[in-house]
């Protein structure tokens, strides 16, 4: 198991390595640059004012040396600083990756439970009403984006007169405030994920009790609670859990869009800026985050699948 | 109601009944002392040098806790665009003879605000030297300063400086919105003014957090009183909400979390809000920018004069304005927020707003494209009506046989490829100039940071100038305007669009709010609020 986590982990950070320098390269091929940003709206800029700005920020060396720099800053733990707001980009990170990872969490625990509850209850009413009801709104809610689940929540709410209370507070200062601020928006990301999570855990429940196992277990009398869930559910998880781990990924792409609706002062929100205003060192640093986000949430999902099936578990051993 | 009473009891009684409401209604304009206001500003502040940028979200939180030499005087008889100009730091001023020498006054018994390392010392002159020495040296807002010969302080409480030649803008650009004068110490070393702010003005900043919010507490020790002599500012506190989510804002404001709106928002979205707060102060303006056509004149078609012209007399303007912004104003060589700078609108009309095909197609014919010809038109995407706008400057350009092809940029990409000068035609924002001059030094003359087209005309040159020197202000306007005459025969790149309606509501709670052009909210100090 360790050698496959090992193995796992090298892979990750060959990922990691590859996904810094496609990005490095693209987005300095992206025309615009955080100086003109700057002086955007300035009177009289003069080619010197400007070559003077872009020495003072590094943009005047060439690219291979701006690279080495970044990557060897990187291995020791230093991100740079950002250009936008002279700040070092870890502390900005650190900061701005608290509020994403708990919408996160909170939308996937949503979203499995949700997701998973009502994949299991359309494979048992199958066929009837209810069945249908679950698969019609699972479809919906795979076609609507989440942008626009985002903007209906927050509507939806101003129409019973609710709304979410500003400015953002974090857990630690407000947990109440924080709930309100969190659980809306985890809401709207987590929709798409019990969606698809409800089609993929009916269709593997189907599977399973259909299977002779079950038919058996069936025959000698084990109670339906017993035989769904301890024995048809546990063996229909594996392609669940990959679904899962894959719409994390999707789950933390989504939290760009939706830490703005919702103003929440996330990783997504400051991705977004930094995008807008050439901040390189932000772009690279978040982008690196998010690739070892998902790494580690796809190491864990394979790392899961011997937990749940023990055949898994003697092939790895 | 009076009966029983005599004709005499009954006057007194009326009397009594009008004193009673003529008080209760002074009562409600009477300004109170305290309360809070909170403001959306759409953007978060990167960081509070205001020598790094010229970015609105950092110029806008400064203005409540920096102040500059000269400021923007507000009040009800005057315009939103209107430069009229204010004791500020500098109490009075002197102007020479030739124009050359303006001698400030500082205000004397002016602390800074009580934190380290100022720590509430005087305001003196050797501040104001510290902050216009370092815009000189690597300022954005060093163009400003370009007429600028010296500066000098002979005491504590005097400013001399001296220019090169003369020029009659410089008390505006001196209260120009990036402007803020910092304590020295902001230049020796002795604070990071990246993230610390240490100002004059009528607020302190008491916390700044991306995303979330930005802090201020009223400043005792500031100087500022109104007209009646009251101290300034009514309010003990602001908040400023990034909100850059527009649904985020409306939502936001229509709850009451937000008492000013700030930032862009349409007529139709307005009365989206009114239906729920009926009460809010419905106050509009016309935006301090417009929309511009830049035609490169690289691009063959573009260099001939009367293509321009012709592109010029395809566009329906007032439909345009009409239908896709519902209303606002025609744009101008200079924009229409400068209403004593810009054209009369009967002329902007006739330049800009009296569309003829027919003589359209007859200038393409002159200038060898009888059939018209294709380019592509870059697009910085400021939003959807916007977007609308340029669509519909591509249907008016297709009647004359001027195919426009529309290609979406983003802002950072569009302001490369202007500067860079690889676009064929380009559709933007223009920046919230204050002045006149800042339009004709910015777009026509050479090396301005938004001559996008190359002018380079020595006649306009020499017009630009001239007008620079002019100290009386009707001659001036009339120098002002002739140079509009000018650049529309004689350059018509870029092609002024459209001023739409800018709205800013608030809370009917809100009492004194003025909207002003400038960034960084010149009437907040005389802000108060009822509840």
């Amino acid at each position: 198991m360790l050698t496959f986590a090992l193995r796992r982990a090298v892979l990750g950070i060959l990922v990691l390595i590859t996904v810094s320098v496609l990005v490095f390269v693209s987005f300095r091929f992206v025309p615009g640059d955080i100086v003109n940003q700057q002086l955007s709206e300035a009177g009289a800029v003069t080619p010197e004012l400007l070559a003077q700005k872009r020495a003072q920020l590094g943009l005047d060396k060439p690219l291979l040396v701006q690279f080495t720099e970044w990557a060897s800053g990187v291995v020791t733990g230093d991100f740079g600083k950002s250009l936008w707001t002279g700040r070092p980009v870890a502390n900005q990170i650190v900061t701005a990756l608290v509020p994403t990872m708990q919408l996160s969490i909170v939308a996937i625990i949503l979203g499995a439970v949700l997701g998973i509850g009502a994949g299991v209850a359309a494979a048992l009413w199958r066929g009837t009403p209810g069945d249908m009801i679950l698969r019609i709104v699972s479809t919906v809610f795979l076609a609507i984006p989440q942008l626009w689940l985002g903007l209906l929540t927050l509507t939806g709410l101003a129409m019973i007169g609710y709304y979410i209370p500003l400015p953002y507070r974090s857990f630690s200062v407000n947990p109440a405030i924080n709930f309100q601020q969190v659980i809306f928006p985890a809401v709207a990301l987590s929709l798409g994920v019990a969606a698809a999570l409800s089609r993929l855990t009916r269709s593997a429940m189907l599977e399973v009790t259909g299977a002779d196992f079950i038919r058996a277990a069936r025959a000698r009398g084990v109670p339906s609670s017993r035989l769904y869930i301890g024995h048809g559910l546990k063996n229909a998880l594996i392609p669940v859990i990959t679904l899962l781990g894959t719409q994390f990924g999707n789950l933390l792409s989504g939290t760009v869009i939706i830490e703005q609706i919702f103003n929440i002062p996330g990783l997504g929100n400051m991705l977004f800026e930094a995008v807008a205003n050439r901040d390189y060192p932000v772009v690279q640093a978040a982008v690196l985050t998010y690739g070892v986000i998902t790494i580690v949430v796809n190491l864990l999902v394979d790392l899961s699948y011997g937990i749940v099936d023990p055949r898994i578990r003697e092939a790895r051993s | 109601m009076f009966e029983g009473l005599s004709t005499y009891g009954r006057a007194l009684a009326v009397l009594a009944a009008s004193a009673l409401l003529t008080s209760a209604a002074h009562a409600q304009d009477v300004p109170k002392y305290g309360g809070k206001v909170t403001i959306n500003v759409h953007a978060d502040a990167p960081n509070f040098d205001p020598l790094a940028s010229t970015e609105y979200a950092v110029h806008s939180r400064l203005g409540l806790a920096m102040n500059r030499l000269v400021d923007w005087a507000t009040g009800p008889d005057i315009d939103y665009g209107e430069f009229v100009p204010k004791p500020a730091l500098a109490e009075s001023w002197d102007i020479s003879a030739d124009g050359l020498t303006y001698t400030f006054k500082l205000r004397k018994g002016v602390v800074w605000q009580d934190v380290a390392p100022v720590s509430g010392r005087a305001f003196t002159s050797a501040d104001v030297l510290a902050t216009y020495a370092a815009i000189r040296e690597s300022g954005v807002q060093k163009g400003l300063l370009a007429t600028v010969d010296t500066i000098t302080a002979p005491d504590d409480h005097t400013v001399v400086i001296k220019l090169k030649r003369p020029n009659v803008v410089l008390l505006q650009n001196l209260a120009h919105q990036n402007m803020w004068i910092l304590p020295k110490e902001a230049f020796d070393g002795g604070y990071d003014r990246n993230s610390v702010v240490i100002g004059t003005g009528p607020w302190l900043l008491t916390d700044n957090q991306a995303g979330v919010a930005t802090h201020y507490k009223k400043n005792p020790t500031y100087f500022g009183k109104n007209a009646d002599g009251k101290q300034l500012p009514y309010l003990d506190e602001v908040e400023i909400l990034p909100l850059k989510d527009l649904n985020a804002r409306i939502m936001a404001f229509r709850s009451g979390q937000i008492d000013i709106w700030f930032g862009p928002l349409n007529l139709t979205q307005m009365a989206a809000i009114k239906q729920q707060v009926p009460d809010l102060q419905e106050i509009k303006t016309i935006a301090n920018t417009q929309t511009e056509l830049y035609l490169n004149p690289s691009f063959k078609p573009f260099s001939d004069l009367r293509v321009r012209q012709a592109l010029n007399l395809a566009i329906d303007r007032l439909a345009l304005g009409d239908v896709v912004r519902g209303g606002g104003a025609i744009g101008g060589v200079v924009g229409p927020a400068l209403s004593k700078q810009t054209l009369p609108e009967d002329e902007r009309i006739a330049l800009y707003g009296t569309p003829d095909h027919e003589k359209a197609k007859a200038l393409l014919a002159e200038a060898g494209f009888p059939d018209g010809f294709s380019f592509e038109l870059t697009v910085l995407n400021y939003g959807e009506e916007f977007v609308r706008e340029a669509e519909w400057i591509q249907q008016d350009l297709a009647e004359i046989g001027v195919k426009a092809e529309l290609k979406m940029v983003d802002l950072a990409a569009g302001q490369a490829l202007a500067k860079e000068g690889t676009y064929q035609g380009l559709f933007l924002v223009m920046s919230p100039f204050s002045e006149a001059d800042e339009y004709f030094t910015t777009h026509f003359l050479k090396g301005g940071n938004r001559n996008y087209m190359g002018v380079d005309d020595a006649e306009l040159t020499a017009m630009i100038q001239e007008q620079q020197g002019i100290a009386d202000p009707e001659a001036r306007r009339q120098k002002i305007w002739e140079i509009q005459r000018y650049i529309a025969k004689n350059v018509q790149n870029p092609l002024p669009i459209w001023s739409s309606l800018l709205l800013h509501p608030a809370h009917a709670r809100v009492h004194g709010w003025r909207p002003m052009l400038p960034q960084g909210f010149p009437s907040l100090p005389e802000v108060w609020v009822s509840e």
